[in-house]
Order: structure tokens, then sequence, then C-alpha cells
């Protein structure tokens, strides 16, 4: 095999949580493409919104739609409103990381607790948690999704608990095959039998076990949820103007692009750069490369 | 086998009762649905006199009841926009939207099969490290960002291919490769490892023993089997392709149900929006069903166990 193989790339991961230790150090040309990249998008939504001339609103339609490099005070250029496109993108990067960090996070912790629970005390409870699982993958979520926002109205807060509720069977299933796995293990039943609550034996000898899991899983995931968000934007179901959003951007310069297709091109290269580097990283931990828990991530 | 197939087929029906549950609930959640109904001005009497009309101040169970009633005879109440039925709109647009899933599927599992069986006859490892490199980069582009580029270059920049609405058959092309590649790494690391582990059974030895070569022990005993596993996984990704389709529908113009879905929440039709999920739901449910039947023939093991 060689060395770029992503199959190769992957380390190992035990059942018990242990990350094993990587069979080939150093840096392979992917994982320094893949930090490079992420590290333009954390300067991107950490560094730009202290420069000076950082303004992502402000609309000046004498200078519209101006190409990248050619103004310094609008280093990336201007949209069809002469809005900066640099302070834009790192607006609409800052919201996308919020909202895809939130909702993830909702999804592990709900996913934890219902995985934990149903392997832990089984029978009625497990039926139902497996029901309710099947039936959430069962449902086209994309078109799932569109019934809610159309319901409930598109904002970011909606957006945050609807993907953040839609997304847990895959954590729910690791920590449900975790736990049974070493549900019947001596240092679970020891303290059973000596009269140790459920929740305390959950939290102190389950938890640690599953949680390394879950991080994996969830690292990945994050791109996973920006690409979902950012198509959600594009729709117009997501996040509303003004904040930017970069599905958002790339579905107003749609209209211009065949006379300014940087309008399309800068934001889906943030895209690329931020969901691109956080998949390729996490492949690294995954034991699986094809690490792709969410269906129909699109 | 009979016992099989009764107890898939109740599980797609307890699946299809399952999404008619939360599509309805969904709606009742935000309250009294005549308000998603009416203008924002509308007085509290007239309110009042749609929900008497609509049944909406009956019990809610009642109302559940003749919801699942109305739903099996496929009446999902009347496009608030176009005044007909809202289950005939989004049937009209069905067809559509399973060519391009279909053709997207395809485009994804085709190649895949393709080149796990090369890489597996030949042993060029370099094709299936490109394959998958260049598979996990498309990954991590979005459905909606992919397809612009495409309509970018094939389109705008190279004149060759049509961007949008389903008149020609070329216009398949770009929206079925857009959503078709997205699965392309997917399916190639399953059918390569699914290969692999059956290169390494008792039988495949046993037939190399007796002098097969390489290219027959794959055509004539792996390949059957290393199909199996994949059949599950590719059942819920056209689900998948067939929900996921809707951001393409849209991108390409493309007359399908996500397309009609997506222009009935601009217009607050609610009805339809509430039909289409339920028809690619059931349409979701009945093609898994037939993967597994297909599955339960094709493997003795999973009728049986």
């Amino acid at each position: 095999m060689s060395i770029n193989d992503p199959l190769v790339l992957t380390r190992p991961v035990r059942l018990s949580g242990k990350v094993l230790p990587r069979r080939r150090r150093g840096w392979s040309p992917s994982i320094v493409l893949s930090s490079i990249m992420l590290g333009l998008v954390i300067v991107l939504v950490a560094v730009v919104p202290f420069l000076p001339l950082y303004d992502p609103f402000t609309q000046n339609l004498s200078i519209a739609q101006q190409a990248p490099f050619t103004d310094m005070a609008h280093l990336l250029g201007t949209d069809t409103l002469g809005r900066d496109i640099l302070s834009r993108l790192s607006l609409a990067g800052r919201v996308s990381l919020l909202i895809s960090v939130c909702a993830v996070a909702l999804n592990v912790v709900i996913g934890a607790i219902l995985g934990l629970s149903s392997g832990y005390f089984g029978k009625a409870l497990d039926t139902i948690v497996s029901g309710v699982a099947d039936l959430q993958l069962a449902i086209p979520i994309m078109l799932l999704l569109i019934l809610v926002v159309s319901v409930v109205g598109p904002s970011t807060s909606t957006l945050i608990l609807v993907l953040g509720v839609t997304y847990w069977v895959a954590y729910g299933r690791t920590a449900r095959a975790v736990t049974l796995s070493l549900r019947q293990r001596d240092f679970v039943l020891s303290p059973i039998t000596q009269g140790a609550r459920p929740t305390w034996v959950i939290r102190k000898h389950l938890l640690p076990k599953v949680a390394p899991q879950l991080a994996i899983l969830a690292s990945f995931d994050i791109g996973t949820m920006i690409t979902i968000s950012s198509s959600l934007d594009y729709l117009g179901l997501g996040v509303q103007a003004p904040t930017p959003t970069w599905g958002g951007m790339i579905s107003e310069g749609q209209q211009y692009l065949q006379t300014n297709p940087w309008l399309i091109i800068l934001p889906s290269i943030a895209i690329f750069f931020l969901v691109g580097s956080v998949q390729f990283l996490s492949q690294r931990f995954t034991g699986e490369s094809t690490g792709n828990s969410i269906s129909g991530g699109m | 086998m009979t016992r099989y197939v009764i107890k898939r087929v109740l599980r797609g029906v307890l699946t299809v009762f399952g999404v008619m549950v939360v599509s309805f609930f969904l709606l009742r959640l935000t309250g009294n649905p005549t308000r998603l109904l009416l203008s924002q001005s509308a007085t509290q009497a007239q309110v009042d006199a749609l929900s008497h009309q609509l049944g909406y101040d009956r019990p809610l169970i009642a109302q559940f009841g003749s919801f699942l009633v109305n739903a099996v005879q496929g009446n999902l109440g009347d496009s608030l926009v176009r005044h007909t039925s809202a289950f005939d709109l989004v049937i009209q647009r069905v067809p559509a939207t399973f060519e391009l899933a279909v053709a997207a599927f395809l485009i994804g599992i085709v190649p895949a099969f393709v080149a796990a069986v090369l890489v597996q006859i030949t042993g060029w490892r370099w094709l299936r490290t490109t394959l998958l490199w260049l598979g996990s980069i498309r990954q991590a582009i979005p459905v909606f960002v992919f397809g612009i580029l495409l309509v970018l270059v094939f389109s705008i920049g190279l004149h060759l291919l049509p961007s949008q609405g389903n008149l020609k058959p070329t216009a398949l092309i770009l929206p079925a490769v857009t959503m078709g590649t997205f699965e392309l790494a997917l399916y190639l690391r399953l059918f390569s490892s699914s290969l692999q582990r059956e290169n390494s059974a008792d039988y495949v030895r046993t037939a190399r023993s007796k002098g097969k070569g390489p290219i027959a022990i794959v055509l004539s005993d792996t390949l059957s089997n290393a199909v199996l596993p994949v059949l599950a996984v590719a059942g819920l990704n056209f689900g998948a392709l067939l929900g996921g389709a809707a951001v393409v529908e849209v991108v390409f113009n493309w007359p399908g149900v996500g397309q009609l879905m997506l222009t009935s929440v601009s217009g607050r039709d609610f009805p339809v929006v509430q039909a289409g999920l339920l028809v690619i739901s059931v349409i979701f449910v009945v093609v898994n069903l037939l993967i597994d039947l297909l599955h339960g023939v094709l493997d003795p093991r999973v009728r049986l166990s």
C-alpha cells in the first residue's frame, strides 16, 4: 500500500475507545495540505474581523462587483451591492462554524444519552430507541428539514435546533454498541452489585469509554454539517439576510455566473477548504475512512 | 421465505405510518394550522370559521384518524395556491425526480463496481488510490457548489451541455453527474473491502488450489457474494438521493418533487410540502422493501435468520 492510501492513513480504534498508536509517524502530504487549508479558514474567521477595513454590511453600488486583488481596500473584491467579499466570507464562516459546532454538539448529547441508556437498560427502552432510529433513517432528511423550516420559519436558532435533533442516530448507535460490549464486564457489574445507581455507573464507567468514539465521529460530522447547513442557506431556508452565509452568497452570485464567476468561486473555495480540511484531518483518526456517519449529507 | 416477506412488509408499513405521524404532528406542533393557511392579518373570527370548516377544532386523535384515512386514499388536501389536489401535483413530478435519482445512482455505483473488480483482477492499487482520493475531494464539495461549478465549465465555458430544465435528453447529464459522483468514493470503499474480504475466504483458496485463475475466481466465485453487503447500503443511499435531489433540482431547474416542495415553501403552500415528503418517503420505503426482498432471494442466510 502506498503512503497516500486513505486506508493506511487511518488509525485503528479499539472498542475500548483507546486509539491505537499510529503506525506511521510524521507528516503526510495530505495532512500538511489540510492543515494549511484549515489554517487559512481559521485566519479568515479569527483574524479578518480585526483588520481595519472589516465591514460586511455597508453597501456601495458605485464599486459593485469588483474583481479580487484589484483594490487594496477590498482585497477579494465586492459583491453585487458593493459589499466587501472578504469581510462577508469571514462573518459567514463564523456563523457556519457556530451552527455546525452547536448542532453537532446537540446531536452528540442526544445520541450519547439515548445510546447509553438503551444499551444499559435494554428491553423496552432499547426497542423504542432502535425503532425511532430506524424511522429516522427511513425519512429523507433533507425533505424533512424543508418541511420543518417551512412550518417553523427559517432562522439561526431554528437551524441549530432542527439540525441538532435530526442527526443523532449514528452517535446513538455507536454509544449503544460500545455500551453493549462493556455491559457484562466486571468493572461495570461490580459497582452494580454494590448498589451503585445506574446514572452513576453510566457516568463514571461507561461515558469515558463512549466519549472518544463519539468525538471521532463528531469531528468528521462538523464538515458534513457545514455542507448541509450551507445547502439550506443556498435554498433560502437557513440563516436569513442581512447575515451573510457561504451558501447564500453562492445563491446570490448564481445570476451573475456568466459575467462574474468570482462571486461563486470565492465562497466555494471557503466551503471546500473548511469541509475538506476537517474531513481529511478527521479521517486520520477514524478506523474506516468511509467516515460518513450521516447518510445523504448533501 | 413467507415469514421473511411478511416481516419486511410489516416493517415497511410501520415506517410509512411513522412518517405520517411525524408529518402530521409537526404541523400541529405550531398550534392551529389555520394560522399558517390564512394571512397574518386574519381576525380571530376568520380563524375560528376556517378551523371549524377544516375540522381543526375536533380532538387531535380524531383529526389524525381522518388524516390517515384520507392519506391512504391519496387525498392529502388541496394546494392552497393552485387549488388542485396536492397529491396529484406531487405525483406529476415524481418521474423527473426518479429519473434523476436513478441516473445519479448508476453514475455512482457502476464505475465503483467496475473499478473495484478491475483492481481485484489486475492488482492495480494506483487505480483504487487515485479514485479514492478524487472521491474524497469530491465529498468535500457540497452538491450545489459542484453543480454550479460544472455549469460554469461545461455550459458557460465550453457550451457543451444544457444547464437548465429537462427538455433535452442531454440535460440529464450534469445534474446526474453532480449527485452521482458524491457517492463514488463510498461505493468504491464498500465494494473493494467486501471483495477483499471474500478473497480471503476458504472457498477461494479451494478454487485457487484447483487451478482457477484470478479472473475466473472473481467473476464466478467472489463477485456475487461481495455484492450482497453493498445492497443494503445502496438502498439507504438511493433514498438519500431521492431526498437530496431537492438541492440539485433547484440548481439545474429540474422539475422534480424537491423543486416543487421548495417553491411551495416560499408560497406557504403547506399541503404540497407535506404531500411531497409523504410520497417520497413511501417510494423510499418501497425501494428498500424491494431491496430487502431481493437480498432475501439472493442470500438464504438472510431469509432464514
